[in-house]
């Protein structure tokens, strides 16, 4: 007798997830690399590498990032390669899968992104399973966490930064917004910042986002953060803890400013109740003392409480799950198909 | 000469006292800071265990709070919010994605 799976994802710019049914959850990065010759692919053995492994010999290989804007464009190459890596993760994450097993999949997408990003996203995994939900990521999380009623998700990912107002029901255009000011954008003005201070050193995205990943910061307390990077090849230390802590704030305050946008336009008797329940999430969640600085550009608006959530990475893809089991089997029949 | 024989040996007798005294009360300081040694050493040796405890408890929290994730158990039993309040975000979310079904065969 053929399965039902039931997966959720959480497609991201920089890394996606996928939580499944059977417990099963996997991670990789949203990249393809296609060999830059003969001499690669007789090396790898194929044409393309994916996720992780695509990173690791990215040398060899023209890495395709195919979310880079938060949203798949339309680019051929973009939409070949989000297939491939959508493709890889329901492989990895779902490898007891038989032929006529079907698939119930729910795939977050930016808040705000346009009809024709979603008409992509349906278009590329519709031959991949069977049926599919288009859910907000930040109404995912939400969802994830069973905070329905006054309360505010902010999702920081790499291309976007996503915000949903909950007010026990279902969350409309009007209670989202999606800013662009987001990971990548940390990653850019954290690079500017590097090379105004310190000119000379050799920098790539790659190494801005391990100091972003395992530095980053945004608190007053102002503690020494010792970096090696290169000189000419000449490895030697540099300070970088104010260089972080302004390059984090430039990414608060955007975010700090679309909060009170959406408490703003609440119904004030509920915007404080708002205000006090800011839930954030996503991979700028990692970046500490972000709770400590939103709640400080609050105050101007009558103080508030942010918290960050514990299970940064797959928290998107777990709400998405849930709203695939959750959903009943005569919601589901009028919904995608592949037919 | 006798009295400087008397003051020599008084002399010889207080020098000897002294130093069995200095000693008796270095022998004390000794016996006392090993005490504390001892009884610091033993602190550290209860705390190290305490340490080991709070380890391995941590370790089973962290083993029974796996489950607690989607893994484990039933997805359907891990949502605690009233059946009414899901179905009013499931139905939503359906008319959402049905009017985004329409739009896009609009567009095509």
């Amino acid at each position: 007798m053929p399965a039902t799976f039931q997966v959720g994802i959480d497609l991201g710019t920089s890394r996606s997830t996928v939580t499944t049914s059977t417990g099963r959850r996997f991670t990789t990065a949203t990249c393809v690399g296609y060999c830059k010759d003969v001499i690669a692919r007789k090396r790898f053995g194929r044409d393309y590498l994916l996720g992780e492994e695509a990173v690791a010999n990215r040398l060899a290989l023209n890495v395709v990032w195919p979310l880079a804007e938060g949203v798949v464009c339309e680019e051929d190459s973009a939409v070949e390669a989000t297939r491939l890596v959508l493709q890889y993760l329901l492989e990895q994450a779902l490898p007891e899968r038989q032929p006529g097993d079907q698939i119930y999949a729910a795939i977050g997408v930016p808040a705000q992104a346009s009809l024709r990003s979603k008409k992509i996203i349906v278009r590329i995994t519709q031959p991949l399973v069977d049926k599919l939900l288009i859910v907000s990521e930040a109404f995912a999380v939400a969802y994830a966490l069973d905070r329905f009623d006054e309360c505010l998700i902010v999702d920081i990912g790499a291309g976007t930064t996503d915000l949903c107002r909950m007010h026990g029901a279902f969350a409309e255009e009007e209670d989202q917004l999606t800013l662009t000011e987001a990971g990548n954008y940390l990653d850019q003005i954290l690079q500017d910042a590097i090379l105004q201070k310190y000119p000379d050193v050799q920098l790539s995205a790659g190494i801005v986002r391990a100091i972003k990943e395992k530095h980053g910061y945004i608190s007053d307390v102002t503690r020494p953060v010792i970096v090696q990077l290169t000189r000419q090849g000449i490895p030697a230390e540099y300070d970088l803890a104010d260089v972080l802590q302004r390059s984090c704030l430039q990414l608060a305050q955007p975010i700090s400013r679309a909060i009170q946008t959406l408490v703003g336009s609440f119904d004030p008797d509920f915007q404080a109740a708002l205000r006090h329940n800011i839930i954030i999430a996503g991979g700028g969640s990692r970046l500490q003392g972000i709770d400590r600085a939103i709640e400080q550009s609050l105050e101007a608006y009558g103080g508030g409480c942010a918290t960050c959530v514990d299970d940064a990475e797959f928290c998107g893809s777990i709400g998405a799950l849930k709203l695939c089991a959750d959903m009943p089997d005569e919601y589901w029949e009028q919904l995608y198909t592949t037919d | 000469m006798l009295s400087s024989v008397i003051i020599a040996k008084g002399l010889f007798l207080a020098a000897a006292g002294s130093w069995v005294t200095s000693g008796t009360l270095l022998m004390l300081v000794y016996r006392r800071l090993n005490t504390l040694n001892k009884q610091q050493a033993q602190q550290i040796r209860q705390l190290q265990q305490q340490q080991k405890m709070f380890r391995e408890h941590l370790e089973v929290l962290r083993q029974q709070a796996e489950p607690l994730t989607i893994r484990e158990m039933p997805v359907t039993q891990q949502i605690p919010a009233e059946q009414g309040t899901k179905n009013a975000f499931l139905q939503g979310l359906l008319q959402s994605n049905l009017k985004l079904q329409r739009d896009m065969q609009q567009i095509a």
